[in-house]
């Protein structure tokens, strides 16, 4: 990623970059076209996809919209159950919570499993930092750790990556076998890190989903690091949006297997866990300790936007991501935000402010297939229109393109005018034609990749006069 | 698109004072300024029984987001009213008038690109198909992925030239695999970044509107 | 307090009630709204009418199960007879040549194992961790088998804790066939009755063997979990 501070240049020049590699854009089209059939395959097996559909999002709206009473008994339920609830405000709230349950404990190392909102907090930093050893045990997570990068796909984190460099890291980084079988290179991972989860004193998890009715978590993953992460350290901490809360445990039984089949194309995912409370009285294993840190860090603000809170109904499933022809293109790190893809372009405007990041809504073209994917029914390239009318009623498209859109109303207003502005439009071809495919064409943006064809000799005008 | 329905009886009128339907500049976020050009439409198509729009975007714009536009205004019912008589040129034929073969003959192999817009905002999926069936000596063969968009998206394919070229990369690459003389399609901007690509990197494949097909005898 | 503070923020922010125009947009759809009653009985009806239909016998649920099974790669073996669960247990001690077994207190567990002549590792009290983790197998019971996805439903009651199921590479499960219930729902619905609101800290559903493509989406499994995943059902 480039260092560049600000957004939209960064934006732009990644996206140079990786729009030019045809070769990893080949890559990625191919692992997501794989994820397409199956998606496809695993959806028609539903007896009523879009009835099961309407009725996820149907609970999650029930929970956004009555999130206060939802919240609260979601963490009164818990602490009856002897886990402490950490409410925390922002990021920096949500470090310090964490920092001081690991302090408390006096830990030396900490076991990660898959949690987005710990990237969007920047955990790991602020614990390294600390000096306490930090691990990601998801496989894709573990990965990009070692090589130093960020999630590049928040569900599939090195999706980016060739198994020839995931070798060739494993050897650096590991000490490794030389092998490009991702079986083997698997197995590396698996006994590197099961050291660390057997002595590991901090276990951090994150959550899909927040049952108010019981005051439980619910981790959805594969792997079983999760698991691993609840059940052998003796603290356990996840770290959770306020959104994630649903309202009964039964939800689950409809929105696990929507999550598994628009996230992976699966029916179910291979572990779904649901944990309420640190180890109890009649049970034999478990940590002694369960913190749920509560994470508001601008939701609120997203809330308050009766237009667009409907996006805090997502449950991350990617399924957004995976078909964006945008996210196919520019790839995940050229973002240059926590969550990635077309629900990311809609909230991380609310989350961290429109000024920086409203070139994520433009640099969209709107055709909706996030939308049209979405198992939830976010009506997201919608929203994606709603900050562009945002950023251009608080006057951040700037003077010149506010001229231009005034001009646009003024010519499109008057048929005379738009008449003349065509014919001019024609004069102007001809008198421009030196300066056509230079740098100061007006045109050049579109000319330096597309033709553009000569304005019609006729207009359909002419053409209906003529004719009449 | 006159041609085609003069042919099937119908009398096609042209009001000679239209510009634009404003999705420029809705599009961009320019709201009230979309609707200034709204304005302009409404007045203009006020009298007509049915409108033909040889656009799927277009036809977006009236149907969907006028009536977002005009959610608070009192022309809000006019608005709704307008938009049920608006019609992308496939569906008009295949949905309302019941026509599916208009005649049209033209050899060859083609590929139909569905625009975003009539494809999601407005279902159009199998209209244009059918009428492409229809045409005598004409083979349709879908190309991999045809519902993906071809990256023009307006003003986006000018701020974001890169990313928008290399969704048409990708629309070529799939085009090219079907073999086909022609690339069919619903939008005229469709058809000007596809067109303007193909031409580009001096692909044999012939970017045609389905009104220019249909024309065909 | 930041309780007071988020809670706040929260209710202020819904006092604007969700714009009607866009909820409606969101929730366009070709089809009627499914009317479901509230609560969990909306949820459980939505489960069966609208996921995979797996038929309504007993014998209907085996073979979806089974089908489901083949495609995640769980073993699946159904037996008339403790004694015959008792053999084919036997039968996987000689094939994988297991040496030591995590074992619970769990009355079908136990007698599908008594007659091993290995070492056990006993998780229904204070067991040591790195003993489970030499173990070559974890053998538990469970609260249902899930016909609609192929899942054990275990709880750490049910199954010896929260990793029993989970560190040994191989994980065996044994269930009576009237464990066998048609969906998530209806797994929820019998560790509600059976704990009465008592709920235990871990309850989780598991579908297949541990499994990862993390790696150019090829799939490889036992990526931290158990690389093999047995369940035998005693048909009665």
């Amino acid at each position: 990623m480039s260092q560049s501070t600000n957004p939209f240049t960064q934006f732009q020049t990644d996206a140079d970059r990786v729009t030019a590699d045809d070769d990893r854009r080949r890559f990625l089209r191919t692992s997501l076209r794989g994820y397409q059939s199956t998606r496809t395959a695993t959806q028609n097996r539903f007896l009523d996809y879009e009835s099961a559909r309407i009725a996820a999002s149907d609970a999650k709206w029930e929970a956004i919209e009555n999130l206060d009473i939802y919240l609260a008994q979601f963490a009164d339920k818990l602490e009856a159950r002897g886990a402490t609830v950490h409410w925390c405000n922002d990021s920096e709230e949500a470090r310090n919570a964490i920092l001081e349950i690991i302090k408390k404990h006096d830990a030396k190392s900490v076991i990660k499993s898959k949690c987005m909102t710990t990237e969007e907090i920047h955990l790991n930093q602020l614990l390294e930092k600390e000096g306490f050893e930090v691990v990601e045990s998801d496989l894709g997570e573990f990965i990009v750790q070692l090589r130093d990068e960020a999630p590049y796909h928040f569900v599939f984190p090195a999706m980016h990556l060739k198994k020839e460099e995931i070798n060739t890291l494993f050897q650096e980084k590991l000490k490794s076998i030389n092998t490009n079988d991702p079986e083997e290179l698997t197995m590396v991972a698996r006994e590197v890190l099961r050291q660390k989860y057997l002595s590991a004193d901090i276990g951090i998890s994150g959550a899909n989903f927040g049952v108010a009715e019981t005051g439980m978590i619910s981790i959805t993953e594969n792997e079983g690091n999760a698991r691993l992460t609840t059940a052998l350290p003796k603290v356990h901490i996840s770290l959770m949006g306020i959104e994630k809360i649903i309202p009964r445990l039964e939800d689950l039984a409809l929105l696990l297997p929507i999550l598994a089949t628009a996230g992976t194309g699966q029916h179910l995912t291979c572990y779904n866990s649901q944990l309420g409370g640190p180890r109890q009285e009649d049970e034999s294993d478990g940590p002694i300790e369960m913190h749920v840190v509560l994470l508001d860090n601008h939701r609120t603000r997203l809330l308050a936007d009766p237009e667009q809170r409907d996006a805090l109904r997502c449950i991350r499933c990617g399924a957004c991501l995976n078909v964006c022809p945008i996210f196919k293109n520019v790839g995940g790190h050229t973002y240059g935000t926590t969550y990635q893809g077309p629900i990311g372009s809609v909230i991380t405007p609310h989350l961290r402010g429109l000024k920086d990041w409203k070139h994520l809504s433009h640099s969209s073209s709107l055709c909706g297939a996030c939308t049209e994917t979405c198992p939830v029914k976010i009506d997201l390239h919608h929203h994606l229109l709603r900050n562009r009318r945002n950023a251009a009623g608080k006057g951040q498209g700037g003077i010149a393109e506010r001229l231009l859109m005034l001009g646009f109303t003024v010519v499109m207003r008057r048929p005379w005018l738009y008449r003349l502005a065509g014919s001019l439009g024609k004069v102007g071809h001809v008198l421009t034609k030196p300066i056509h495919g230079t740098r100061i064409d007006p045109f050049y943006a579109w000319k330096k990749t597309r033709d553009l064809d000569d304005p019609a000799k006729q207009s359909f005008r002419q053409y209906w006069r003529a004719r009449k | 698109m006159v041609n085609v329905l003069e042919r099937l009886g119908h009398q096609v009128d042209y009001p000679e004072g239209q510009t634009c339907c404003g999705q420029p500049a809705f599009n961009s976020g320019y709201f009230p300024e979309a609707k200034k050009v709204a304005d302009h439409f409404l007045k203009t198509f006020a009298d007509a029984d049915l409108i033909a729009v040889p656009s799927g975007s277009c036809t977006a714009m009236i149907r969907k987001f006028y009536p977002e536009l005009y959610q608070d205004s009192p022309q809000s019912e006019v608005v709704s009213e307008l938009s049920g008589r608006v019609f992308e040129f496939t569906e008009l034929l295949v949905n309302h008038l019941d026509v599916t073969d208009v005649g049209a003959k033209l050899e060859g192999t083609a590929t139909y690109h569905d625009g975003c817009h009539g494809l999601r905002e407005l279902g159009i999926q199998d209209a244009p198909r059918k009428l492409l069936e229809n045409v005598q000596g004409l083979t349709l063969v879908e190309m991999d992925e045809a519902q993906s968009c071809c990256g023009f998206g307006g003003t986006f394919a000018i701020k974001f030239p890169q990313i928008s070229t290399a969704m048409t990369q990708v629309k070529l690459g799939s085009a090219a695999q079907t073999e086909a003389d022609y690339l069919i399609s619903g939008d005229p901007s469709c058809l000007m970044q596809i067109g303007g690509y193909f031409s580009r990197e001096k692909s044999p494949i012939q970017c045609l509107h389905i009104a220019e097909v249909l024309d065909q005898q | 307090m930041s309780r007071d503070a988020i809670l706040g923020r929260v209710r202020e922010a819904l006092s604007v009630k969700t714009d009607p125009h866009v909820r409606e947009v969101a929730e366009k759809s070709s089809h009627s709204l499914p009317v479901l009653a509230n609560g969990p009985d909306g949820r459980t009806q939505a489960v069966k009418e609208f996921l995979p239909f797996v038929g309504d016998s007993l014998e209907d649920h085996i073979a979806a199960f089974k089908i489901l099974s083949d495609k995640l790669q769980t073993e699946f073996i159904v037996v008339p007879t403790i004694e015959a669960a008792r053999q084919a247990i036997e039968q996987m001690r000689e094939q994988h040549q297991w040496e030591r077994i995590g074992i619970h207190d769990h009355e079908l567990v136990q007698s599908c194992v008594d007659h091993l002549k290995v070492e056990f590792t006993n998780t229904s009290s204070n067991y040591s961790t790195s003993e489970l983790e030499k173990c070559d197998v974890g053998i538990s019971g469970c609260d249902a088998l899930i016909a609609q996805t192929a899942s054990a439903l275990v709880t750490n009651h049910s199954a010896g804790g929260r990793a029993l199921s989970v560190l040994p590479p191989h994980h065996v499960v044994v269930a009576e066939s009237s464990q066998m219930v048609t969906t998530m729902a209806d797994g929820f619905a019998i560790i509600r009755e059976k704990h009465n609101e008592k709920w235990p800290s871990f309850i989780s559903f598991i579908t297949g063997p541990s499994r990862t493509a993390d790696i150019e989406r090829i799939l490889v499994l036992g990526a931290h979990g158990p690389k093999k995943l047995t369940i035998i059902m005693i048909s009665a």
